[in-house]
């Protein structure tokens, strides 16, 4: 009797340090990448008394800020400016989620000080001080931030095997920068993503969110493929399950960050297959409803429209 | 004492082997996304046969499916967007560079005949696209999408025009269709037709384009 328990309690402890082998690459990831701390400046009223941020209670909906940099040599891997930002509710009960991109080039006060176009704002105080810039300028408060670098992306696609989009019109540029993987970073490619449906792999999926010269529509273009290609992935999420974590991991070593914990983002694995692709909600900030197009420097910049701005963002985001 | 020792000596590879099969069957539980990639037709079965003969493209390979079975032909390359003559005895099929691509005519067995198109250059903005390529139904045209002229050297509009070539011809013998609404990535998919040209033409309508989410 002694040595059967004996022997169920050795092959308990071998069978728990296999698992944990298995999973420590997670575990690792969890501790350096997960649950960043960002200390946000609280809001504050025209008469200067802080506002106490809302926390969302588990279950309830949830505001992520989605941060994608480049991540080239070209930059301060510490000073990067965002080239995508989107705000994002998840409602877990009602499968409800919301996107809104806010485009690059937006002039707006930054929460570090001055006015600047508001992808500066990570490059000077980071995560902090893009989400305190966005939760000023927009009057929303968000719960988590998630970063990802380019090289990250498309790792991460190739491991799911590519992505399926369907494209409207041909995607066509001659001035993509060719700065991945290349010694000499101010080189340029020639990209070309065909319409109707295509199945992207990670290279030729950045190249589809990341090309702007000849969208007629500019970075806005580029913020609705982004939001596509997010729910072409979000489509592919759906199948992983705990055992993909590893392979996940690895794929976005050193390339993402997030303060989410890893309770919320296996919370997230687990609802991706749950969401209603009827109920995804997207917005992007377009000429001349939400902004308009100036010069500020001798830089080209968006002018926003507050009131139209503010509106829809209270819509998207009660 | 000695059965002790005999026990702990045991179980230890015991214990090292069960770790280790802990630790590949959870990788055995991987998702299909994560584990499975698509495999070629070669591999594959179809589920019915169908009559006759289609020419697909999978992953820049060229394969034939014939009597249920797949077979890969042509060069190694990234090949798409293969159309038949009229004849059924040839094929134009577009293979595509890092810059640039071209269109080739082959054999139905994938053998080359003929470059039809050279697009490519060492200078990166006088590379040029060759898409969509459709043979005429007197199987002596080739029509296609080239961006062609470019909106100018300076700015980077790239716009696909719909162009015809004499498929026995040079490309200095080509014809420019259309002109692209500039920035929308233009002029694709041509159908010759009697009397004239079928195609799709990407454009925006500045009176009623909604600036709402697409």
């Amino acid at each position: 009797m002694r040595l059967i328990a004996l022997t169920l309690f050795c092959l308990l402890l071998s069978g728990t340090a296999g698992a944990a082998a298995y999973f420590f690459p997670v575990v690792v990831a969890g501790v350096g990448q997960t649950g960043q701390t960002v200390i946000v400046p609280p809001t504050t009223t025209s008469g200067g008394k802080p506002i106490a941020a809302p926390t969302a209670a588990p279950g309830s909906p949830f505001t992520v800020l989605l941060l994608g940099s480049d991540d080239d040599l070209k930059f301060d891997p510490n000073h990067v400016l965002t080239q995508s930002m989107i705000l994002v509710r998840v409602d877990p009960v009602s499968k409800h989620v919301v996107m809104e991109s806010i485009p690059r080039d937006l002039w707006v006060p930054l929460s570090t000080g001055g006015s600047a176009k508001i992808d500066a704002a990570y490059s000077y105080g980071g995560a902090s001080a893009a989400i305190a810039t966005v939760e000023r300028n927009f009057h929303v408060h968000v719960d988590e931030y998630a970063w990802i670098g380019l090289k990250g992306l498309i790792k991460l696609i190739d491991l799911l095997g590519g992505v399926d989009v369907n494209v409207s019109n041909p995607v066509l540029d001659d001035q993509y920068p060719n700065d991945i993987n290349v010694k000499y970073l101010y080189g340029y490619a020639r990209v070309a993503v065909l319409p109707g449906p295509q199945h992207l792999d990670g290279t030729h999926a950045l190249q589809y969110v990341r090309s702007r010269h000849n969208d007629i529509n500019g970075d806005f273009g580029r913020s609705a493929r982004q939001q596509q290609v997010l729910l072409a992935l979000k489509a592919k999420a759906s199948s992983l399950n705990v055992a993909d974590l590893p392979s996940i991991v690895s794929a976005l070593s050193g390339e993402f960050k997030t303060s989410m914990g890893l309770d919320r983002v296996r919370s997230l694995l687990s609802l991706a297959s749950a969401f209603d692709p009827t109920k995804i909600q997207q917005t992007v900030l377009y000429v001349p409803t939400y902004t308009s197009y100036g010069q500020i420097s001798g830089q080209s910049v968006l002018l926003p429209h507050w009131s139209q701005i503010l509106a829809i963002t209270r819509q998207n985001f009660p | 004492m000695i059965a002790r020792r005999l026990a702990a000596i045991l179980f230890l590879p015991l214990m090292l082997a069960f770790g280790t099969g802990v630790y590949l069957y959870l990788g055995t539980m991987k998702s299909t996304a994560v584990k499975q990639h698509a495999q070629l037709p070669t591999v594959t079965k179809p589920r019915f046969v169908l009559p006759g003969t289609m020419f697909v493209v999978q992953e820049g390979r060229l394969f034939k499916l014939s009597g249920g079975g797949f077979t890969e032909i042509g060069p190694s390359g990234d090949w798409s967007q293969p159309t038949l003559t009229p004849n059924h005895s040839q094929m134009v099929a577009v293979l595509r560079g890092g810059w640039s691509s071209d269109l080739y005519l082959l054999d139905v067995k994938g053998t080359v005949i003929k470059r039809l198109t050279k697009d490519d250059s060492k200078y990166i903005t006088s590379n040029h696209w060759a898409f969509y390529p459709q043979i005429s139904a007197d199987g002596q045209t080739v029509f296609f999408g080239t961006d062609n002229p470019k909106f100018s050297n300076l700015d980077p509009g790239v716009d696909l025009s719909v162009w015809s070539m004499p498929i026995n011809g040079t490309q200095s013998q080509g014809r420019r269709w259309t002109d692209p609404y500039w920035y929308t990535g233009g002029d694709t998919s041509p159908i010759p037709v009697a009397g004239g040209l079928l195609f799709v033409r990407h454009s925006i309508d500045n009176t009623t384009a909604s600036d709402d989410e697409p």
